[in-house]
C-alpha cells in the first residue's frame, strides 16, 4: 500500500486484527445492527425478526429445516452437475466447428433470452410436482452460463500456442488436452460459479411453483403462517446451502488451477 | 568451402483476402540460406515478415511457390523445427522446466533424456534455480529465454524468430541478443530472424535481407563479416555504424520512413 507507517500496536491487537477477523467484524457488526434496530423501534416480530429470533427458530425447527435442505440439496446438486456436464459437452462442437456454430448458436441465444423462470409453471404440468421439473428449472439456469463460458474459454486459446503445438506435429487430441482444454479452463471455472448461484435461485423458484418439500416450500408456508422467524431460518439454510455449492466449486478451482491470476496469492496478502 | 543451402523460398506468392479486398502480402518472394548462417530479414511492420516464417514453418497455405528444408517441400506443418514468437507464449500452467520441456511431451520423446540437456540450456540463459518457477513469477526477458530454450531444446536444424525480442525493453534486448549470439556460437544452428530493429539486425546476421513494404520483395541484401562474439567490438567498430546508417537510408529512399 504505497508507504506504511511503522505500526505501534500491541502484539494482542495486531493477534486480533487480521485477515479473517476484519471480514468477520463485517457481519457481526450488520447482524448487531440489525437486532439494535428491532429493539429500538419496535418492529413486529412478523414483519422483522430479530436475528436472535431467527436463531432460535433455526434450533426450533431444526429437523424440518434440514429435511427441506436435503430435498431442495438434491435437486440444486443433480441440476447444477448435469448442467456443467452438458454446458461443457456441447460447448466443444460449437467452440470447434463454424457449421454447428451457425446452426446452434442462435437457437442458443433464443433460449437463453426466454425468461426461463417463467417455465416453470409449465414444468409443473409436463413433470408433475415432484423433484424432475425442480431439477430442470435448476439445470435451465445454470446451462447457460456454463455454456457460453465454455464457448469462450475454448475459443480464446491463443493463436500462437496453437501454432507452436502444431510444429510439433502433435496429435488434435494431445493438443486438446495438454494446451487446449488447460488454458480454456479458467474461463469454465468463471461459468461454473455463475451457474452456482444462478442454480440456488433456481431451486427455490421450483418449490415456489409446485412443491410440498424443500426449503423453497417452507419460505412460502412459513410466509403464510406469518412465521416470519421461521421463513428467515429457511432463508439462512439456502444461503448456507448456496453458498456451500459456490465454495465448493472455488475450492476445486484453487487446487486445480494454482497458477491462474484468480488464484494468486500475492493478489491477497496485502492486509 | 560453399556450405549447402538448407531452407530455399522458392517464388513464394501470397494473398490474404479481406473485407477490405485483397492484400499482397508477399510478391514472387525467393531467397536461399546457407546452413548454419545467422539470416535477419528487416523489414517495416506490415511487410509480410511473419507471414513469411509462417509459410515456411508450414503453418500457413501459400498461393504460388514453394519451401524447400533440406531437400524437403514444406507441406503442412513442419516439425524439425524451432519457432519463437514476439509473445513467449509459454504455458502459464507449466513450470518453467516443463515449459522447456513441452515440445519433447507433444513430441512423445523420452522426457528423461531430455531432461539434462534442458537444465544445461535454463543455465546458459541463467534461469537456473528457476526451472521450479510458474511463468507469471518471471520477467519479460526471463519469459522470453525460456522460450527460447524451448525453441532449442529438441535441436532442430532450423531456428525461426519472428520479432521475438520485439516485445522487450531496449535494455533486456541487448541481453537477450548477447544471449542468442553465444547460444548460436555453440550450436551453429541455422537461423531465420525477423526483426523492425536495424542495431539488433546488425549486430546479429551473417547476411541481412531488407524488405520492401508491402507486398514484401527483397529490397537490399548486406554481408556483415564482423568478427564474432560482436557486442563490445561492434559498439566500437565504424563499419557497425555504416551498415546501419546504409540500412537505414534505404528505408527512407523507399518512403518507409519520411523526413
Amino acid at each position: 500500500m504505497g508507504i506504511s507507517k511503522q505500526s505501534s500496536y500491541p502484539t494482542w491487537l495486531k493477534y486480533l486484527w487480521n485477515r479473517k477477523t476484519q471480514s468477520t467484524l463485517s457481519f457481526v457488526v450488520f447482524f448487531l445492527l440489525w437486532e439494535l434496530v428491532v429493539i429500538f423501534f419496535d418492529v413486529r416480530s412478523y414483519i422483522l425478526p430479530r436475528p436472535t429470533e431467527i436463531a432460535k427458530a433455526i434450533v426450533k425447527y431444526h429437523s424440518q429445516l434440514i429435511d427441506a435442505l436435503l430435498f431442495t440439496g438434491r435437486s440444486l446438486v443433480f441440476g447444477y452437475i448435469v448442467a456443467v456436464v452438458s454446458g461443457i459437452i456441447l460447448a466443444l462442437p460449437v467452440a470447434f466447428s463454424k457449421f454447428v456454430q451457425r446452426a446452434i448458436y442462435p437457437i442458443l441465444l433464443f433460449f437463453q433470452v426466454i425468461p426461463k423462470i417463467a417455465l416453470a409453471p409449465i414444468f409443473v404440468i409436463w413433470f408433475g410436482f415432484g423433484l424432475p421439473p425442480k431439477i430442470m428449472i435448476v439445470f435451465l439456469l445454470s446451462f447457460f452460463p456454463v455454456l457460453i463460458n465454455g464457448i469462450i474459454g475454448l475459443r480464446s486459446v491463443d493463436q500462437e500456442i496453437i501454432n507452436l503445438t502444431r510444429s510439433t506435429g502433435a496429435k488434435t487430441l494431445d493438443i486438446f488436452f495438454k494446451v487446449r482444454l488447460p488454458s480454456a479452463l479458467p474461463t469454465f471455472f468463471a461459468g461454473f460459479k455463475l451457474a452456482a448461484i444462478s442454480a440456488t435461485v433456481g431451486a427455490v423458484i421450483g418449490e415456489f411453483i409446485g412443491s410440498d418439500s424443500g426449503l423453497g416450500y417452507l419460505i412460502l408456508t412459513a410466509n403464510g403462517d406469518l412465521q416470519t422467524d421461521y421463513a428467515f431460518a429457511a432463508i439462512t439454510f439456502l444461503t448456507v446451502l448456496g453458498l456451500t455449492l459456490y465454495y465448493l466449486v472455488e475450492g476445486l478451482e484453487k487446487i486445480l488451477l494454482p497458477w491462474h491470476i484468480s488464484q494468486r496469492q500475492d493478489l491477497n496478502k496485502e492486509s | 568451402m560453399e556450405s549447402k543451402n538448407i531452407l530455399s523460398i522458392q517464388n513464394v506468392t501470397k494473398k490474404f483476402s479481406t473485407d477490405q479486398g485483397t492484400v499482397h502480402a508477399l510478391d514472387n518472394f525467393s531467397l536461399d540460406i546457407k546452413e548454419g548462417e545467422f539470416l535477419v530479414i528487416v523489414g517495416p511492420s506490415g511487410c509480410g515478415k511473419s507471414t513469411l516464417i509462417s509459410i515456411v514453418a508450414g503453418l500457413l497455405g501459400m498461393d504460388e511457390g514453394q519451401v524447400v528444408i533440406n531437400g524437403q517441400k514444406v507441406n503442412g506443418p513442419f516439425t524439425d523445427v524451432g519457432i519463437v514468437f514476439q509473445n513467449h507464449v509459454l504455458l502459464d500452467w507449466l513450470s518453467v522446466l516443463n515449459n522447456v520441456l513441452f515440445q519433447i511431451t507433444m513430441r512423445r520423446l523420452p522426457r528423461k533424456e531430455y531432461e539434462p540437456r534442458a537444465m544445461e540450456l535454463l543455465k546458459m540463459v541463467a534461469l537456473d534455480g528457476f526451472e521450479k518457477s510458474f511463468p507469471y513469477e518471471l520477467s519479460g526477458g526471463m519469459k522470453q529465454r525460456c522460450s527460447l530454450c524451448r525453441a532449442i531444446l529438441h535441436d532442430p536444424p532450423l531456428l525461426l524468430m519472428d520479432e521475438p525480442f520485439g516485445a522487450l525493453d531496449a535494455l533486456t534486448r541487448e541481453q537477450l541478443c548477447i544471449d542468442l549470439e553465444k547460444i548460436w556460437l555453440g550450436t551453429r544452428k541455422t537461423v531465420v530472424f525477423i526483426t523492425h530493429d536495424v542495431q539488433e539486425a546488425v549486430q546479429l546476421a551473417d547476411r541481412i535481407i531488407v524488405m520492401t513494404p508491402r507486398p514484401g520483395r527483397i529490397y537490399k541484401e548486406l554481408i556483415v563479416d564482423t568478427p564474432r562474439p560482436r557486442y563490445e567490438r561492434a559498439l566500437a567498430d565504424d563499419k557497425f555504424y555504416h551498415l546501419v546508417e546504409e540500412i537505414k537510408q534505404s528505408f527512407i529512399k523507399q518512403g518507409v520512413i519520411k523526413r
